[in-house]
């Protein structure tokens, strides 16, 4: 189906060999077809349109985020508070960590590592803490709440890959999630 | 390198997947095809280009969409095996008048289609006035009159 021929090209000195397509005769028609790639590629194709079907699904169920398979939620240590989160996020996309305080009194200090948030661009926090504290190892956002509470920290992912948070609420109760970022 | 990434990534899947989607997805045979293809280049548009709208941003993408291509053509005329795998082969659809309804079967190609394109190109009225029809390589029929 192949021959080699020796370059034409006047310019190139060193007379090489190109591997050129012999052009095939079906008939009266110089052709070259593949009838074995041709079916290959259709069971190729059938096997491709049943994973093209199957992400879909997967991708409407919440695996590449926003969906059912994404929600998740996790209790703390002590079941002082929860932490609602998406397991699958994507680069660029909001995403929006929910902490609900359920016990203590009125003025909590949740902690984020900051590991986490230098992952992430904090778009906004809701309700505006009262003070932020930078602390070595995570920021501390002090809020005045009555119980049951939810602080909504609503942040965009700038970094792909796995992102580990741990979520500390007044220094002696934690809770620790991880989320998948895709491209 | 953010950008080479993005522009490479969205390249690789955009060949295999219309590769594997076949080769009439490309000849916008009805309006929704090429409606379908005019949604793919939007939404192909802000993966590439993220939220970074500069001109050099812009430029890199260009650059390396076009180097990569250029590179799949090297490759295709250096290797005609792979050339074979990326762009696949015509085949032949009519020969001498009789119809390979297996491969127009597995080609999802109905006889319409083929009278369609004989009339646009040839001018042609009937089935028996067509010897060959081939499915050329770029997903278009195209006819030898008889």
């Amino acid at each position: 189906m192949y021959l080699a021929v020796h370059s034409d090209d006047s310019s190139d000195a060193t007379g090489r060999l190109l591997l050129v397509a012999r052009v095939s005769r079906v008939g009266d028609l110089e052709i070259n077809q593949d009838l074995d790639l041709e079916r290959r590629e259709w069971k190729a194709r059938n096997v491709a349109n049943v994973l093209l079907g199957l992400a879909l699904v997967a991708a409407a169920l919440g695996l590449f985020g926003s969906g059912v398979l994404s929600d998740a939620s996790v209790k703390s240590d002590g079941a002082s508070f929860a932490v609602e989160y998406d397991r699958f996020l994507r680069f660029g996309a909001p995403a929006t960590v929910h902490v609900e305080l359920t016990s203590g009194n009125d003025e909590a200090n949740v902690s984020l590592s900051r590991s986490y948030l230098e992952q992430f661009d904090i778009r906004s926090i809701k309700p505006t803490p009262e003070s932020v504290t930078a602390l070595p190892d995570r920021l501390v956002y002090t809020f005045k709440y009555q119980p049951p509470a939810r602080v909504d920290f609503n942040l965009l992912p700038r970094h792909i890959g796995r992102q580990r948070a741990t979520v500390i609420v007044d220094s002696d109760d934690a809770a620790t999630f991880s989320q998948l970022v895709y491209p | 390198m953010d950008p080479i990434l993005r522009s490479l990534a969205v390249y690789a899947f955009l060949l295999i997947l219309f590769r594997l989607s076949g080769k009439r997805s490309l000849a916008q045979i009805t309006t929704f095809d090429l409606i379908l293809l005019l949604i793919v280049s939007e939404a192909t548009q802000q993966a590439l280009l993220g939220d970074d709208f500069s001109i050099t941003n812009a430029c890199i993408v260009i650059l390396t969409l076009v180097v990569v291509d250029r590179t799949m053509d090297l490759a295709s005329a250096m290797s005609p095996p792979f050339g074979r795998l990326l762009n696949g082969t015509a085949v032949i659809l009519i020969e001498n008048g009789e119809q390979h309804a297996g491969r127009m079967r597995r080609l999802r190609i109905s006889t319409d289609d083929i009278l369609e394109q004989a009339r646009t190109n040839q001018g042609i009225e009937r089935l028996d006035q067509i010897k060959y029809a081939v499915l050329e390589r770029n997903g278009a029929i195209s006819v030898v009159p008889a």
